[in-house]
């Protein structure tokens, strides 16, 4: 029904939304418990829904998008999958979040970086999608978090090294030798 | 080759591009190494990525994607094998001096082809991991002259030998 994408500019009313998001893959099962849940959660819900075949009827929703500022902007809770790069990228930003494994991922990796967020309190780990209402209320009813705060990667300095020793044809055993077991905060 | 004397060559990097988040990391980590190097890109065919999204303009090689959840075993097996003949055409025409990546599984026959030519590795193992290690990065731990990770717990717990610089994502 709703094929027209949720525009990005529109104010909302002073709840925000809940937005629901996916990444670029597929993760039906996430759209589907969301969009069940959508009419108790007394809030508009959003949906960016990936290459999924589930298309919601519950809210707007859109397929990809370039950005997900605008939607983060108006977010009072952000649902999603348990990408890294969503994680991080919600949780610098403050918002409530609550995090549901896409079990058809590699090896479930998703579970590692939800369940090292969920156990510092930083996440709600919904494990049961048939009560993802649950887990939307809490994240509702929690204080706005503290933005989280990761050190700038030093990773190009390492790396930067190393490759300057070839370029140079020094010996990449001894510069590799230099980084080896080493924290750089 | 061209080049050498005294100061630094000008070398060429081979960076493969998997799939979204392993993709955006190495990325991030091209922007942040900026333009001194010329670099290559490994991409799938099917890549929806558009190259202009790439922070440093390099020569784009296309390449086969293996499907890990092909229903037969056999078939994933074939498409690693076509992966690894691409692999090796795109090293004969790129003749990279380092390959640069974050994996994931499309990176393996490649890396192993440049551990065959004596072609310097660096591994970052993907953001994600906190606690465990991805297969690929199991792989590349034995295979990689740098080894890096991004979170320190993985380094406390499973890759002593690892360095910890920070998060790419």
């Amino acid at each position: 029904m709703p094929a027209t994408p949720a525009s990005s500019s529109e104010p909302r009313g002073e709840g925000g939304i809940v937005f629901v998001t996916v990444g670029t893959t597929d993760f039906d099962p996430l759209l589907r418990a969301a969009d069940e849940a959508a009419p108790r959660l007394g809030l508009p819900v959003e949906f960016q829904i990936g290459i999924g075949a589930y298309e919601p009827r519950g809210g707007a929703w859109v397929r990809h998008v370039p950005s997900l500022d605008p939607y983060y902007d108006r977010a009072a809770v952000v649902v999603a999958h348990g990408g890294a790069g969503t994680i991080l990228e919600v949780l610098r930003r403050g918002i409530p979040l609550v995090s549901a494994e896409n079990p058809d991922r590699p090896d479930r990796h998703q579970r590692d970086l939800i369940g090292h967020m969920a156990e510092r309190g930083r996440l709600i780990w919904c494990e049961d999608l048939s009560r993802l209402d649950d887990a939307v209320k809490r994240a509702l009813a929690m204080p706005r978090p503290e933005p989280l705060v990761t050190p700038p990667p030093r990773v190009h300095e390492v790396v930067g090294d190393f490759l300057g020793a070839i370029a140079r044809r020094e010996d990449r055993r001894a510069a590799a030798r230099r980084w080896r077991g080493k924290r750089l905060e | 080759m061209t080049d050498g004397g005294e100061s630094d060559r000008r070398i060429r990097i081979l960076i493969p591009l998997g799939e979204g988040g392993h993709s955006k990391e190495i990325l991030h980590l091209v922007s942040l190494l900026g333009d001194r190097y010329d670099y290559h890109y490994m991409m799938v065919r099917e890549d929806p990525m558009s190259t202009d999204r790439l922070p440093v303009k390099g020569r784009v090689h296309r390449c086969h994607r293996p499907h890990l959840k092909e229903r037969h075993q056999w078939k994933a097996l074939l498409g690693y094998g076509v992966l690894a003949l691409h692999s090796a055409g795109i090293l004969l025409r790129a003749r990279p001096h380092a390959l640069v990546h974050a994996g994931p599984a499309m990176t393996i026959p490649v890396s192993v082809l440049c551990k065959i030519f004596r072609i310097p590795i660096v591994f970052i193992e993907t953001g994600s991991r906190v606690h465990t290690a991805s297969r690929t990065g199991r792989f590349l731990y034995g295979l990689a002259d740098l080894f890096l990770v991004q979170w320190p717990e993985l380094q406390e717990e499973i890759f002593p030998d690892a360095c910890y610089a920070g998060l790419l994502l």
